[in-house]
């Protein structure tokens, strides 16, 4: 088998990241989980059985744990860039079921229906993606806001280097010197957790140099006067001096901003959205507005990862009319299972490695192990596969045809089933399928052929039908071997609008509409062009004052910040193809300094142990002077269980997310080189950060 | 085959690819593109495995210059062999860039880049252009990539609108 890209295709024109060019091995892989297993317990060997004996005895344990400690103690984690047929399933399962605890609680806070861009664009921020990928080479300048396309999303990254390659200017904010920052015509590398003070001090910049577009600001927005004011407040000197700066690069980047239109802010990647705050998003679509860059090519806000689904529990409607808002507390972490008001759970259901992730390793996994039942949707045996009771194979993409959601471009797309699944591996709807028909509600999954088999198409029109944002979209549509490539973009709620937009401004080369809240043109299923009570962009938060660092109690314990970022080419799950790169090269790894390499007395590869309250972790060390000298950095995404590459996750010396906000992007560490100089290396950096910081103006 | 490595970054740019002999083929590195990702080099692996699991017979091309394996690069680029007329015994470590690619580790029974003759013969462009993330890799003889080195000098001009 071979894989080619098709170079048709709008987004990627024919190209791959590293790890889609080795995709087409997961039927062959020998590494695959392709027959399910059980077990008694956590320390028991895993024993083969068959799918049906597994979803029997799943569904018996439901229902045991159903009679025991009641619905409410079943949870199914998901996350927003979990495949179609994942979630769709469980959201239906869970529905039928009675269950509330469904994968959209797991989602992070701000980017669902209640959060701050709901109130400000009138639709949620996993909805916002408000110009295609092909039409950002119309953009004069590019503000990548926390996100390492060129690791995370390097397909996206393509049309980002086109429209530099045509003068647009890219601008990056990020607490980490990335590969995205080195393409960048201006990078700003801030102290972690601070991009938004960055922001306000340009904010700040174009409010005093007039570079804010007052007519479009009169014109569509309500609120902002406020906004301005709070911002007057917030002088460049204070911005630059918080966020470890010269407060001549925020004004060079405020210049850079301010002196064209549109201007565009990609904000998060798929690794990095977690990290975002309200306050993020409120500052992005305010640099947005400020340049009068709503609804016209080449500008906008993206959040990437976006999807018409909400997925809200309840699937009433699911779309941002008859969304319902969420009362606070629905929201939880995985993090927060067997803390206090989660204590009581049952099950787990989960896919992919969100083991690998969890903040506060050492005692999170204690809590999580405790879990009855831990059933895991398997492909690799990974950590999470290794801390379940029940492993059920799952197809890859490759293996069953499915409806494309989620993804950068604001498209809907099919893909076809390519090849057989090897063992018994089956598609995650037809998990589901089986796991209601086994807990007596199969009747209620409409799409379920007499056979027991779940045909995509008809779920994938099931949804589409159901969803306001994709009425006029169905799969017949969609599918690439009759209709140019690149799917349709949604919102998508007349048949005129299955066709190529062809304006005098826009010429779209995928079909559907190019550019969201275009003027004249009312938002679906509203009378307005934003669908906000007001009709306009409302402003009516203030952003939270508060300064990042409520964390610094703990500073004098620990006085280094540790960040993580993803690798491009983290390709561990292939590496049984790649012999050559057995090499180690892509183990974890830990970035710091040659400053603080020198003080510590640590050179190239050699052992450094990183420690925080929350645990410690070896690694050999890198000697990079591309990194603050108070800053640590790790790749992240192994963890202990993967057959190359084994090691511990750098997340788990991070700070549980709190309740009620994002997680934090950094973790409060030291280093040192061998527990005996723990305590005379830790004084040492100390006064080392002190000494720097007291050299800032 | 010669490799050209193109970047505005560069102080001198004096290729002259026109003055060339027409029959060479050149493979052209747009390093103002290039995001380090690895991606040649996996197709390149995959490209002259001998089968699922095996070591390629091949050293690929590789994106990551340093003289320790063990510790990270101190600079990622594609690199391929050159097939200069220096050896590689010649390999210094005082003069960076004459450190071959293949550096240390070559050994003389394994072959190294073939500009997959095996995928021209078909009429394919050798593997890792073909499967460049960024498209940064052009292969073509040097009239095609003169013209592809132009576009990237004009685009870099920005937009320009004649007539009208």
């Amino acid at each position: 088998m071979e894989i080619y890209g098709d170079e048709e295709h709008p987004t990627n024109k024919g190209s791959f990241c590293p790890k889609g060019m080795l995709t087409h091995f997961h039927p062959t892989n020998p590494n695959r989980i392709t027959e399910p297993a059980m077990r008694e317990s956590l320390t028991a060997p895993f024993k083969k059985v068959t799918w049906d004996e597994a979803i029997a005895f799943v569904s018996g344990k439901l229902s045991e744990i159903t009679a025991t400690s009641g619905k409410n103690s079943i949870f199914i984690h998901g996350s927003e860039t979990d495949p179609f047929g994942y979630i769709a399933g469980s959201t239906w399962f869970a529905k039928n079921y009675g269950l509330i605890n469904t994968p959209t609680r797991f989602f992070p806070r701000p980017f669902t229906s209640n959060g701050i861009i709901k109130k400000i664009f009138g639709i949620p921020a996993s909805m916002l993606s408000m110009n295609a990928p092909r039409d950002w080479c119309r953009s004069q300048c590019i503000l990548l806001y926390g996100c390492d396309l060129a690791s995370s999303d390097p397909v996206t990254f393509g049309p980002i280097l086109d429209a530099r390659d045509r003068g647009a200017t890219i601008l990056v904010i990020d607490s980490r010197k990335t590969v995205t920052a080195s393409k960048a015509t201006f990078s700003l590398r801030v102290k972690p957790g601070s991009e938004s003070v960055a922001l306000k001090g340009i904010l700040h910049f174009l409010i005093r140099k007039g570079m804010v577009l007052e007519e479009f600001l009169l014109e569509s927005t309500e609120g902002f006067g406020s906004l301005k004011s709070e911002l007057e407040s917030f002088p460049v000197e204070a911005a630059a001096r918080e966020c470890w700066v010269d407060p001549k690069d925020i004004e060079h980047a405020a210049d850079l901003i301010g002196r064209v239109s549109p201007i565009q802010v990609i904000a998060g990647d798929w690794n990095s959205r977690r990290f975002l705050t309200d306050e993020d998003l409120l500052l992005s679509a305010a640099v947005v507005c400020a340049r009068g860059s709503v609804g016209i090519p080449g500008g906008g806000l993206n959040l990437l990862n976006s999807s018409p689904f909400l997925w809200e529990s309840r699937l009433a409607g699911n779309g941002p009319e008859t969304a319902v808002s969420e009362e606070e507390g629905f929201f939880i972490n995985l993090e927060d299972i067997g803390s206090p008001g989660h204590e009581n759970v049952g099950a787990l259901i989960c896919r992919g490695n969100p083991w690998a992730r969890l903040a506060d390793g050492k005692k999170t996994k204690a809590a999580l192990g405790a879990i009855p039942l831990i059933v895991h949707l398997s492909s690799y045996p990974n950590e999470t596969f290794n801390q379940a009771h029940v492993s059920l194979p799952v197809s890859s993409w490759l293996e069953c045809s499915s409806l494309v959601s989620t993804n950068n471009g604001r498209a809907i797309q099919w893909q076809h089933k390519v090849v057989e699944p090897p063992g018994s591996c089956r598609s995650p709807l037809q998990f589901w399928a089986d796991l209601a028909r086994a807990s007596g509600i199969g009747d209620s999954f409409p799409w379920k052929e007499s056979d027991g088999a779940v045909d995509p198409a008809k779920v994938a029109d099931f949804f589409l039908m159901k969803n306001p944002l994709t009425e006029a979209i169905r799969v017949q549509h969609l599918d690439p071997e009759n209709h140019p490539p690149g799917g349709i973009l949604w919102p998508c709620v007349d048949d005129a609008e299955l066709t190529f937009e062809d304006s005098r401004l826009i010429k779209g080369n995928v079909r559907g509409r190019n550019i969201l809240f275009q003027r004249n043109h009312n938002f679906p299923s509203s009378d307005k062009r934003f669908p906000t009570p007001t009709g306009k962009i409302t402003f009516s938060d203030s952003f939270n004052t508060a300064k990042a660092g409520s964390c610094y109690a703990s500073k004098n314990l620990y006085p280094l910040m540790l960040v993580t970022g993803v690798l491009v080419d983290m390709t561990e799950e292939f590496e049984y193809f790649l012999a050559d790169r057995r090499s180690g090269s892509n183990a974890l790894i830990v970035k710091i300094h040659p400053r603080l390499g020198r003080l510590i007395g640590v050179s190239n590869g050699e052992s450094l142990t990183v420690e925080s309250d929350r645990g410690a972790f070896n690694a050999p060390a890198w000697l990079s002077d591309d990194i603050d000298p108070r800053t640590v950095w790790c790749p992240e995404g192994l963890d202990p269980y993967q057959p190359f590459f084994s090691c511990d996750s750098p997340r788990a010396l991070f700070d549980l997310p709190l309740s009620k906000s994002s997680s934090r992007p950094f973790a409060l560490v030291t280093v040192y080189k061998t527990y005996a100089d723990r305590e005379a290396t830790k004084e040492l950096i100390t006064r080392f950060v002190e000494d720097l910081e007291s050299l800032m103006p | 085959m010669k490799v050209l490595y193109v970047s505005k970054n560069f102080r001198r740019c004096e290729a002259d690819l026109e003055k060339d002999n027409p029959a060479e083929l050149v493979l052209m590195v747009d390093l103002d593109r290039c995001i380090s990702c690895g991606a040649c080099e996996i197709a390149c692996q995959a490209e002259h495995a001998a089968g699922i699991g095996e070591p390629a017979p091949y050293r690929p091309v590789g994106v990551k210059v340093g003289k320790n394996r063990t510790a990270k690069p101190l600079l990622n680029m594609p690199l391929s062999c050159r097939h200069c007329d220096s050896p590689c015994e010649y390999y210094s470590q005082y003069n960076f860039w004459s450190i071959c690619p293949l550096g240390k580790e070559h050994k003389p029974g394994k072959a190294s880049c073939d500009a997959c003759v095996n995928r021209l013969e078909k009429g394919f462009m050798p593997a890792c252009a073909t499967r460049c993330t960024m498209k940064c890799l052009y292969f073509g003889h040097a009239k095609d990539v003169a013209f592809a080195l132009n576009e990237k000098r004009l685009r870099e001009m920005g937009d320009i609108e004649i007539g009208g």
